[in-house]
């Protein structure tokens, strides 16, 4: 046991105990139920602004991140990790975003004595730059997009391995991600203008100027594996998710199985998304992207080594409870042989709700939730870290809840989403909320279109205002009616008229007795 | 009660009136129609009409409204201010609670000074008169002996003593 910092060896497995949640939201809460379910006790720890938060309600102790700013709080490694000790905590869950990804937090949470439920150093290393992450999936037999790097070339190689790649092509940072620090070259003379741009960049934003070139695909589609290592060097492989609907570069719904890829492509992503693993040496939950182009060929992108926000379609189709077996792996537990070659069950689609305004360019809102209600029902399963009454700051994440609905295939799958979309009321703030309706409606996605240029083409429509139904205007009276007659009955937390001096019978609706 | 609001760019005038505890007649763009509906308790309405069924639930702030109607989340604001001519509304008498009425008093086309008392109103095991608020003359009762009412319904229209409504 003096080796208390390192993953444990396999088949050496140490129940965990006490679990601090180093993330806030709905993965956060996502996180503590696992931990529940497994008899693990679980610490929130938060900045002050989410004191009130549903999920350090939810966890058995909580301890205060002190600090504003994010950097203070969710980011700051020394103040998760002394909360860590302060708790108790004989195991860190870093959730996606923040420090998800941060080698540094890793390393930090290992040598406070504590376990990292992520995968090991050596492996973060290896996946977390673009670069290296290449040369492995190449080492391991698996096509990428044509690339070449750019470090240590001058002027005229860089040019020169342009060339080769061909245009429209990409420069993107090695450490990046999100989009940030990616640049699209239509030709030549835009070349070292774009690469220098993308390397101060680069810099700027993930402290690691390294940028690569990369041909720009034209209309794939983005599918992503989902692996599980265990610290024996065995890695296992569950079916696809696409995630080609993307806005800003990032995903806003998922879906598993994708319509593109048959039993066949599956078995070969598979194959190729658990050699990357086993020779990265990974352990625990990690996911292999790649683009699939129209012709069916598939070309590795990149390893996101962490949970990610779309794991639960994946769960839907597998009946897999994937954090569940993140904390197993974190203890040391070994993969048992029948979790691997599953095919999927059914069709699983998930929708990010998010507070933004799909009208202003996905502009994050904020603001009081004053009316929550969310989708049940068969095959229906939301993820959410709010509740009627909370505050949203921009500063955070604009995810609201993830609404996942399962069916037995992909249209009766779309039937409900679609249904579980329109039984979901947000009011308070400005929510993509209607956006995805349309876009769930939309032809194209019913004929799986779903190309990663897919809201290039179609997202105007979604955004378009509609007109007004006949009912809309006795829907308003009828509100404002009531509001007026029995104020705060129909209008949530808000329902006075403030300053409006207004007596609350003036203007009440009229009466006529004895008709 | 007139209610303007601009809604998707346009100005919008609804003309609503309380017929019976869940029967409105709405009148838009000069075309009636009877709705009936009910306001649940978690603050949701149900109506159904000629134009169509359905729920809605809204959520206010100051003038801004989002009204989720079954599904879409319609976005408005009401505008307050200069009322048009011929809803001076504010003259009519309205039911300060509900309750039953016990006394009518108001006869149409009399004329009435402001303090005279044109309906008892019962409620809660005790009498509320209910007076006139200015000089005017009776132009229509609302309301009958043993009717229920509930708060803010109109119970007797007033017009100016000059004639001016």
């Amino acid at each position: 046991m003096g080796a208390r910092g390192r993953s444990p060896a396999a088949g050496a497995a140490r129940p965990l105990r006490t679990l601090l949640v180093a993330n806030r939201g709905e993965i956060a809460v996502r996180v503590i139920r696992a931990a529940r379910e497994m008899g693990i006790r679980s610490v929130a720890a938060h900045a002050e602004d989410d004191a009130g938060a549903l999920f350090v309600e939810i966890a058995d102790d909580a301890r205060l991140l002190p600090g504003e700013s994010p950097s203070r709080t969710y980011l700051s490694a020394e103040a998760i990790c002394r909360a860590a000790l302060d708790a108790g905590a004989d195991a860190v869950h870093p959730g996606y975003g923040f420090l998800a990804e941060s080698a540094g937090f890793a390393r930090a949470v290992r040598e406070a004595g504590l376990v990292f439920v992520g995968p090991p150093l050596e492996a973060m290393a290896l996946v977390g730059s673009k670069v290296a992450a290449k040369a492995l999936a190449e080492k391991a037999g698996v096509p990428t997009v044509p690339w070449a790097a750019v470090e240590g070339h001058g002027e005229k190689e860089i040019s020169r391995a342009a060339a080769k790649i061909g245009y429209p092509l990409l420069v993107k940072a090695s450490a990046g991600g999100g989009g940030k620090g990616m640049r699209v070259v239509a030709r030549e003379a835009e070349l070292l203008e774009a690469v220098r741009i993308a390397r101060v960049e680069a810099a700027a934003a993930f402290g690691d100027g390294e940028v690569f070139l990369e041909r720009a695909l034209s209309g794939p589609r983005h599918v992503e594996i989902q692996i599980l290592g265990d610290a024996g060097g065995r890695a296992i492989a569950f079916p696809e998710r696409e995630c080609s609907i993307q806005r800003r570069h990032q995903k806003i719904l998922e879906e598993s199985p994708s319509v593109a890829v048959g039993a066949d492509l599956r078995a070969r992503l598979e194959e190729a998304a658990v050699a990357i693993a086993e020779s990265s040496g990974y352990v625990g939950a990690g996911t292999v992207e790649f683009l699939l182009d129209a012709g069916g060929s598939f070309y590795f992108l990149e390893v996101n080594a962490r949970l990610q926000v779309e794991h639960p379609v994946t769960e839907a189709v597998t009946g897999i409870d994937l954090v569940a077996w993140q904390l197993r792996l974190a203890a040391g537990e070994a993969l048992p042989p029948g979790l691997s070659g599953l095919a999927p069950r059914g069709h699983a689609i998930e929708c990010r709700l998010n507070a933004e305004d799909p009208a202003q360019g996905f502009l994050p809102s904020a603001g009081r939730i004053e009316r929550l209600l969310l989708p049940t029902g068969p095959g229906v399963r939301v993820d959410t870290g709010v509740r009627e009454g909370d505050l949203v700051a921009t500063r955070y994440d604009p995810l609201i809840a993830k609404v996942i609905a399962w069916a037995e295939d992909r249209p009766a799958a779309i039937r409900r989403i679609r249904r579980a979309l329109r039984e979901t009321v947000l009011l308070g703030i400005t929510s993509n909320a209607e956006f995805l309706g349309a876009l769930v409606d939309h032809p194209a996605f019913a004929r799986a279109e779903t190309t990663t240029d897919f809201l290039t083409r179609h997202g105007d429509a979604m955004v378009a205002q509609q007109e007004p139904r006949e009912t809309d205007l006795a829907a308003i009276a009828l509100f404002e009616a009531y509001q007026r007659s029995a104020p705060g009955m129909a209008g949530g937390r808000d329902a006075g008229v403030p300053g409006s001096g207004i007596d609350p019978w003036d203007g009440a609706p009229g009466f006529r007795c004895g008709s | 009660m007139r209610i303007r609001v601009l809604l998707a760019g346009r100005e919008r005038a609804v003309e609503v009136t309380r017929l019976a505890p869940d029967r409105f007649r709405i009148e838009v763009d000069g075309v009636r129609s009877e709705v009936t509906a009910t306001l649940g308790a978690d603050g949701s309405i149900r109506f159904m009409g000629a134009a169509g069924a359905g729920r809605a639930i809204g959520a206010a702030k100051g003038n801004s409204r989002q009204l989720w109607i079954d599904g879409r989340t319609v976005r408005y604001e009401v505008l307050r201010g200069a009322r048009a001519s011929g809803h001076a509304r504010e003259h009519d008498l309205k039911s300060p609670a509900p309750g039953v009425v016990a006394e009518v008093h108001a006869r149409a086309g009399t004329r009435v000074r402001k303090g005279e008392k044109l309906v008892v109103l019962e409620s809660m095991k005790m009498f509320f008169s209910v007076l006139a608020p200015r000089d005017g003359r009776v132009e229509r009762v609302l309301c009958a002996r043993g009717d229920t009412v509930d708060a803010g319904v109109l119970l007797v229209e007033l017009t100016d003593e000059n004639g001016g409504a």
